[in-house]
């Protein structure tokens, strides 16, 4: 004979360990990568980012900017810069976005486009810009993605909430304290370079700076950038709840050669 | 209009912005420090271009901004 209170606590007991189960299944999983700088793109970091997010299965795939290079739009644009062309550039940050992404926030290099659509001296390429503004704004539409422009008061979150996604708008040593003094908890590219921020705050927080998708070795705009020293190839991942909004993120970094995570050598 | 003719009109405005040369009469800052150089005088820059702005002032130069290696310059001649 099976003492009722025994029943009561076997009962309360299946129900806890039900909710627990739930609670560790509401976390949500989000793929980050940034600054693929359209045809300076690492195709290796490519393959690599591909075969994650397949094994990954992310729910939120975010591109954090930089998807183009646009060197030869750029304002003072030499004409060796203007050489280089724009097709090959755009073609390949298109291409970049069929990986599957959710959210975009347009970077410093992306905006040059819609700089030049209203502000190009000459009417002709102010056109031609306009024009291309708008077939990049509807391969978005097409594509799903929510997009923000690069602007200091402009930013993505996911759903749940979690950390600001921005480009990035500062540089320099302290980069990553620099943009959580601002922004608050967030994920950004712009640097390069893999970075995190632990805040000294009773509320916690904490900023992780993302590094790139680009073949750093082609940008040899940056060769005398000691900043330079720190960039590496790679992405980021991490996990929100989806009640409390509470995240953990890390950065897949390739170093020597192997790209390196928690989840190991992948 | 298609991406593929945007570009392409992209391309054309490339090809079609020509490059603004400094005319023979024209000179840069660095041209000016330069030429005092090898007159034996040597002047920074700033006070090369609080004189040559001078000059403008007194409209006996006349100056203009340009591209030049990439770089927007201003370049000044004769008024």
């Amino acid at each position: 004979m099976v003492d009722i209170s025994t029943l009561v606590v076997q009962f309360f007991q299946r129900l806890l360990k039900k909710v627990v189960i739930n609670y560790n299944m509401s976390y949500k999983k989000f793929l980050v990568c940034a600054d693929n700088h359209g045809n300076v793109v690492n195709q290796e970091a490519v393959r690599k980012f591909k075969e994650f997010k397949k094994d990954f299965k992310p729910h939120y795939t975010i591109h954090l900017g930089d998807l183009w290079d646009f060197t030869s739009i750029r304002k003072g644009a030499s004409d060796s810069d203007r050489q280089l062309g724009i097709t090959a550039d755009y073609n390949a940050g298109i291409e970049f976005l069929d990986i599957g992404f959710d959210y975009l926030t347009l970077g410093n290099h992306d905006a040059r486009l819609w700089d030049s659509s209203v502000s190009s001296a000459t009417g002709i390429m102010r056109e031609a810009c306009q024009e291309l503004v708008r077939c990049a704004e509807s391969e978005f539409k097409k594509r799903k993605i929510k997009v923000v422009k690069y602007n200091v008061n402009s930013f993505l979150q996911m759903p749940e909430g979690g950390p600001k996604l921005i480009h990035g708008f500062l540089t320099g040593q302290n980069a990553t304290k620099a943009h959580f003094d601002r922004f608050g908890s967030c994920l950004f590219g712009h640097v390069h370079s893999p970075e995190t921020y632990a805040a000294k705050h009773i509320e916690g927080g904490k900023a992780f700076s993302l590094p790139c998708m680009a073949d750093i070795e082609s940008m040899v705009y940056a060769d005398r950038y000691p900043n330079r020293l720190g960039w590496r190839n790679g992405w980021g991942y991490g996990y929100i709840h989806t009640k409390t909004g509470k995240w953990q993120f890390w950065n897949v970094v390739k170093e020597d050669g192997d790209y390196l995570s928690p989840l190991g050598i992948i | 209009m298609s991406t593929k003719s945007a570009l392409q009109s992209l391309e054309k405005a490339f090809q079609l912005i020509k490059k603004v040369e400094k005319r023979d009469d024209e000179f840069t800052i660095d041209d000016y420090i330069k030429h005092n150089k090898t007159k034996g005088i040597t002047i920074s820059r700033y006070t090369a271009r609080y004189k040559l702005n001078v000059l403008v002032e007194s409209k006996m130069l006349i100056k203009r901004k340009i591209l030049l290696n990439g770089i927007w310059q201003m370049v000044f001649s004769p008024a």
